[in-house]
């Protein structure tokens, strides 16, 4: 029970910080309106993994280009451009955003261009989006308009 | 979907199994299973509808499974029951929270039939292979 109230301060002190930060955006909110589950539902298990998740979204902003690797248990919203190896809980790629790489992550949602190899649970595509690429997920959803080139396959 | 004039309409009911090369001028609905070659303007496949074969449709509305090719060349639902297997070719594609969707996918692109597509979900590429055909 300690532990618990003392993430519970935690997370209330972070709070603040996230609205304030000027570079939110909608697709944001959404990512963290879904986060308290995953909390809760892991909060029996790892109190170091709760933590990190936490973690405010690290975002890559428009006309911002990155080559390299990204690790992390937080999220990452691309609305610049990205190249390289990830490893996430959450990838947002806005619509301006391009990522190219390998990914894998729980939950991504692609408004923008992504090619690669693509590794996650939940894949959402919008509908200006275009994924070109080999693909696994557990859950697909497509908005109307959106292109998928390339294999995808469902895990299991 | 069909409309009151079943003019040119197929319904393959549910139990009803059909083997072999179907054309349909308008629209086909399948609540049984086909296997072979369908074409229509429209196909269904509704929720026990199971085809394994090729499918090539305008608009392909996606709520049983489909095994092997498909082709919208206009659009494609993917329900949320739906199952596509196998290589897909479309134009449009959405599908819903919960449609599976698996193997090789291509975008549909042809000068036979031009659509006023949105220009956002057009990728120029050569079509010289399908203008011959």
């Amino acid at each position: 029970m300690f532990f618990r109230k003392k993430k519970v301060e935690v997370e209330s002190k972070e709070d603040p910080i996230g609205v304030s930060s000027s570079a939110k955006q909608d697709e944001d909110i959404y990512i963290e309106a879904q986060e308290p589950e995953m909390l809760f539902a892991e909060d029996l298990d790892l109190n170091v993994k709760t933590e990190t998740k936490i973690m405010k979204p690290s975002i890559i902003s428009e006309g911002f280009e990155f080559i390299g690797e990204v690790r992390s248990q937080g999220d990452l919203t691309v609305d610049g451009t990205l190249r390289g190896t990830l490893s996430l809980n959450a990838v947002l790629v806005g619509a301006g955003g391009v990522l190219e790489g390998d990914v894998s992550c729980n939950r991504m949602c692609v408004k923008g261009m992504f090619s690669g190899r693509l590794e996650c649970i939940d894949l959402i595509v919008g509908s200006a989006a275009v994924i070109d690429g080999n693909i696994a997920f557990q859950s697909i959803t497509i908005q109307r308009g959106g292109v998928i080139k390339g294999m995808v396959f469902k895990k299991e | 979907m069909s409309n009151n004039n079943q003019k040119g309409c197929l319904f393959i009911g549910e139990g009803v199994v059909i083997a072999g090369s179907i054309a349909v001028p308008e629209t086909a609905t399948v609540a049984g299973e086909v296997e072979g070659e369908i074409s229509a303007k429209e196909i269904i496949v509704t929720e026990s509808g199971v085809i394994r074969g090729k499918v090539l449709a305008e608009v392909i509305d996606l709520k049983g499974e489909v095994h092997d090719t498909m082709t919208a060349s206009k659009s494609l639902f993917v329900r949320g029951t739906g199952r596509a297997l196998g290589t897909v070719e479309y134009a449009l594609i959405e599908i819903e929270k919960g449609g599976d969707i698996q193997g090789a996918l291509s975008k549909f692109e042809s000068k036979r039939k031009p659509e006023p597509f949105n220009p956002l979900t057009i990728t120029q590429s050569s079509n010289s292979e399908l203008i011959e055909e």
